[in-house]
């Protein structure tokens, strides 16, 4: 069940490399010694060459030796199928891991470790964007996340502990698509005059027709079942003129998972995000109207290519009254996103406070005592 | 008949008005009862008259009370319009601002108008000629002539008597601080309570499923390939004009420097 993992390890002292967000490269935890990715890619492949050679030689020798005979523990049943384990190569421990899992750490040594058959053949990711952005980036970022609602109770940020912190590249389709859409409007203007006691108002109607094409690149879904998709939509956009082609260089410190939601599954939102954005483009092309008001709208969606990509997602989790609370950090350019909780309390003080201010600004403007007339009147 | 009730009604009238324009240059010449349509006894009279010039005299504003058989033979246009031509005609008020007040009862279609000049603009507001005409209109749709005269006059002397004060009735005196702020607490826990709620609206919104694309957008890649706008058709709506009822206090003087209000009582 073992199978084979790789733990970048540095050339100089052998300890283990992970990715520095902020220089691009794969840094040493004990020597500090920095490296291309290029440089370490290289390295590794002649290294995965040899080994898979060794690999095959024991696997022979293996199968001419007597084995023992075993009884068989409980099974793993039915879970066996979504957990995979792997041998780490720093301290020989066994890793189980889920099944999408692609990069982790030793839990004994610490050891960043990356799964590189997860990456394997058509699984392979076309793109990834690196990490920017570190881990006190991201607690940075959830501490001003707090800041900005006043409605959050004092015990939950005094007393609240980051439970979890990681990073992860998190996979994602990315699809290029052509929307052909035409829409029927049903338009008014109209001019207003007096005559005598009556308000006459001439209305003119208009029927109005838009039709265009839109075209869309790179519109990304999440393909992982394990992250809530409002979380990664709200962590959007990314800049992806910074995609590198994939590499596992890229991956060592941090969380990668494979793809389990298929293209086709998450193409469906695809087209229905993009069909509603050529129908806004079109309603923004109609002016000159009083009103307008959208009486049909037909669109074909052209699906062009999907890349497979990695993005960098920083993921936090706390806890407070027996709730967990998640939070996601765009790794990449620092947009947080997270619900976090409500203390009426604090609800009704800000509305009392806004009160007293409201009622004064209403009082010394003079508009009570418009009002109080119109009542009075 | 009615030819000769006309001009009964004109020659009382006439003589009414004639008298004090013949008399010497006295203010208050001008009988402040009015009664061409004799509704009020004698005994009636003369102590209404009495209490007109007492009014008229302490506070310098003549309140005046004029009973016609029908406004359409004094003058052209509404019965507000005619009781501005008696009063003008009659060089009618009080000192040279030609204070006064007049109540002008027409009884064939059962009108009256109210109407203030000179500083019964400033004792006589909007809201004083609504407090004003409910004191006797119920008096005069019970055909209380009298009755509702002296509610009439009574009324006037305590408006007079609270605008030489300094404090005319209007509508804001009947606003007190209590009101207003009362007023200002509802309204501004109202516009708090909206903003809060929608604060945390947007806040808990702060995670959400995204519905468009536009983001992802390329360079020159929209395109718009069709723009039809065809005319269709035209409609027509006549709304009537409701006259506003509130009032944002003092008097509405018109041109001619006079204010009034009119109806039927």
């Amino acid at each position: 069940m073992a199978d084979q993992i790789t733990n970048y390890q540095c050339p100089a002292c052998t300890g283990p490399l992970h990715f520095a967000s902020g220089t691009g490269k794969l840094e040493c935890d004990y020597c500090g010694s920095t490296f291309e990715i290029a440089e370490i890619e290289a390295l590794y492949a002649e290294k995965e060459a040899a080994a898979a050679e060794a690999s095959a030689r024991a696997e022979e020798e293996a199968a001419r030796e007597t084995e023992w005979e075993t009884v068989s523990g409980s099974d793993w049943g039915a879970d066996a199928e979504n957990m995979r384990a792997y041998v780490c190569p720093s301290c020989g421990a066994e890793l189980i891991c889920e099944a999408t899992t692609a990069a982790t750490s030793c839990p004994y040594c610490g050891n960043p470790t990356v799964v590189p058959g997860q990456f394997a053949g058509a699984l392979k990711p076309d793109f990834v964007i690196p990490f920017k952005l570190d881990k006190k980036a991201a607690v940075a970022a959830l501490k001003n996340h707090y800041r900005k609602n006043p409605f959050l109770p004092r015990a939950f940020s005094a007393a609240n502990h980051i439970e979890e912190i990681k990073g992860v590249y998190v996979p994602f389709w990315l699809f290029d698509a052509t929307v052909d859409a035409t829409a029927t409007y049903h338009a008014t203007n109209f001019t207003t005059h007096r005559e005598g006691d009556y308000r006459v108002t001439t209305t003119m109607h208009y029927n109005v027709q838009r039709g265009g094409t839109a075209q869309f690149q790179k519109v990304p879904a999440d393909a992982s079942s394990k992250m809530p998709d409002e979380y990664m939509d709200s962590i959007e956009p990314y800049d992806f003129s910074e995609l590198k082609p994939f590499s596992t260089a890229y991956l060592p410190g941090y969380l990668a998972d494979k793809y389990d939601v298929s293209a086709k599954e998450s193409g469906q939102r695809i087209d229905s995000r993009c069909k509603k954005t050529a129908g806004d483009l079109l309603r923004e092309d109609v002016h000159g109207y009083a009103t307008v008001n959208q009486s049909r709208l037909q669109a074909q969606v052209r699906h062009g290519k999907v890349h497979y990509a990695l993005l960098p997602v920083w993921l936090l989790t706390t806890r407070w009254n027996g709730k967990t609370y998640l939070f996601a950090m765009n790794g990449q350019t620092r947009k947080f996103a997270g619900a976090l909780p409500s203390s009426k309390g604090r609800f009704w003080a800000l509305t009392g406070i806004l009160t007293a201010v409201c009622s004064a600004l209403i009082g010394f403007s003079g508009l009570a005592m418009a009002l109080a007339k119109f009542i009075f009147a | 008949m009615k030819r000769w009730t006309v001009f009964l009604s004109v020659l009382v009238l006439l003589i009414c008005c004639c008298l004090p324009v013949c008399a010497a240059e006295t203010e208050d010449a001008f009988p402040y009862i009015c009664d061409t349509e004799l509704l009020l006894t004698d005994s009636e009279w003369i102590s209404l008259e009495e209490l007109a010039e007492q009014i008229s005299r302490q506070y310098q504003c003549a309140v005046y009370f004029v009973t016609v058989d029908d406004y359409t033979y004094y003058g052209d246009g509404s019965i507000y319009e005619v009781a501005k031509e008696i009063y003008l005609t009659y060089d009618l008020g009080w000192g040279t601002e030609k204070s006064g007040v007049l109540l002008l009862l027409s009884m064939a279609e059962r009108d009256y108008t109210l109407i203030a000049y000179g500083y019964g603009n400033t004792a006589f507001t909007d809201y004083g000629k609504d407090y004003l005409s409910e004191q006797f209109l119920d008096d005069f749709a019970d055909d209380d002539w009298a009755g509702g005269c002296r509610d009439y006059l009574t009324t006037c002397g305590s408006l007079l008597k609270q605008a030489r004060a300094g404090n005319p009735l209007d509508i804001t005196s009947r606003i007190r601080t209590w009101h207003l702020v009362l007023i200002s607490l509802i309204l501004g826990f109202a516009v708090a309570l909206v903003i809060c709620l929608f604060w945390q609206a947007s806040a808990k919104k702060a995670v959400k499923r995204s519905a468009e694309a536009g983001h992802y957008l390329t360079q020159g890649g929209v395109q718009i390939t069709q723009r039809d706008d065809c005319y269709s058709h035209t409609t027509q709506t006549r709304t009537k004009i409701e006259k506003s009822s509130g009032s944002s206090g003092g008097t509405t003087v018109d041109r001619q420097g006079f204010s009034g209000k009119s109806g039927k009582f």
